[in-house]
């Protein structure tokens, strides 16, 4: 099946994203196809390549961008709110005159509608907040 | 025609009591995260009878939470299958 | 991205307040966005969420944008769909009537058939 995995809350904070990350991590696992990784409100702040976890945890932003970059995923970070919250890709970081371009290069700045495109195309969307 | 719900809070928050009220006969609702310290009372609840229920066994193992009969312990891998087998899914959180 | 032609049935839970956390802004902008593709949308207040229909909001008080405002936008996208959980406003003592857009109190039921008639639902 093509399923579409949205994610709504932050590493750490809560145990959610990490729960989609098990989820679409046993979901390829079974064979099944991911159309889309949507990071949603504090879920952008899984594409923050400047996460920093100590050593001996769990390196939850590490760990999607592996996934995603040997399955070559397609996974968005919703942009409004990647900017609001700082996770800025080069482009933007330029843009807006802004220090740090967090994001991961895993990850694409997107809108809403590639979540609508996602409801489209996929067969089931599965949501993990907090 | 039925739907798969995901509960991941505790008896403190209202999230099981809605799930509770729209879920309906045949749909399937799976404890997952803090959801699992529910377990235990949900199956007191009337409107839990007419479901299948599940709670996420990593979640419960890491919480060591024991599971009654009534509700039956899924993998991550099952898991994704409950969400295939359904044709939505709802997550209360 | 691919063409939407077959538009599809998304229901909206949105159980959270309005200025307490980002949580029913980010529920009405998925709404939006659902509305400007011409999804077929319904959206559901239940719990906490009705607050966000509670009359006379000024939130600029807190340097916040007026949800209520965005919400009586709605029809104008052609979102029409639009209900309350009766149980969820009389627990806190809201008048159906009195509110700050029109909606259609129901209950628990009629959610429940909502759901079973949706291709995808949200709950934020």
């Amino acid at each position: 099946m093509k399923l579409t995995v949205l994610v709504h809350s932050a590493p750490y904070s809560s145990e959610a994203a990490y729960s989609a990350y098990r989820f679409t991590s046993s979901a390829l696992a079974a064979g099944h196809e991911i159309y889309r990784l949507f990071f949603y409100y504090d879920g952008v702040h899984n594409s923050n390549a400047s996460s920093t976890p100590p050593q001996d945890e769990f390196d939850l932003v590490k760990a999607w961008s592996e996934l995603i970059k040997t399955h070559k995923l397609d996974a968005i970070s919703c942009v409004s709110s990647a900017l609001r919250r700082g996770v800025l890709d080069p482009q933007e970081a330029t843009r807006y005159e802004k220090e740090a371009a967090s994001m991961g290069a895993q990850f694409v700045l997107s809108g809403l509608g590639q979540l609508v495109d996602a409801n489209t195309n996929s067969d089931r969307v599965m949501s993990f907040g907090a | 025609m039925s739907t798969l719900h995901t509960v991941n809070k505790t008896a403190a928050d209202d999230a099981l009591a809605a799930c509770l009220r729209v879920a309906t006969s045949g749909d399937s609702l799976l404890l997952i995260e803090d959801g699992v310290y529910q377990a235990s009372t949900i199956t007191g609840h009337p409107q839990a009878q007419v479901l299948k229920l599940f709670a996420l066994k990593e979640d419960t193992d890491a919480r060591g939470i024991s599971l009654p009969s009534s509700v039956t312990p899924i993998d991550y891998a099952q898991f994704v299958e409950l969400a295939c087998q359904h044709s939505r899914s709802v997550s209360w959180f | 991205m691919s063409t939407l032609q077959s538009p599809k049935t998304i229901t909206f839970i949105s159980r959270s307040t309005p200025y307490g956390s980002g949580r029913a802004k980010a529920c009405l902008d998925m709404v939006l966005s659902a509305a400007a593709f011409e999804q077929k949308i319904n959206l559901v207040f239940m719990d906490d969420g009705v607050w966000q229909l509670q009359a006379a909001q000024k939130p600029k008080s807190i340097d916040a944008k007026d949800l209520s405002a965005a919400l009586s936008a709605l029809p104008l996208f052609d979102v029409n769909n639009i209900f309350a959980e009766s149980k969820s406003l009389s627990a806190r003592d809201l008048d159906p009537a009195s509110l700050a857009i029109g909606v259609k109190a129901c209950s628990a039921e009629a959610i429940a058939v909502l759901i079973r008639e949706s291709d995808v639902v949200y709950q934020l």
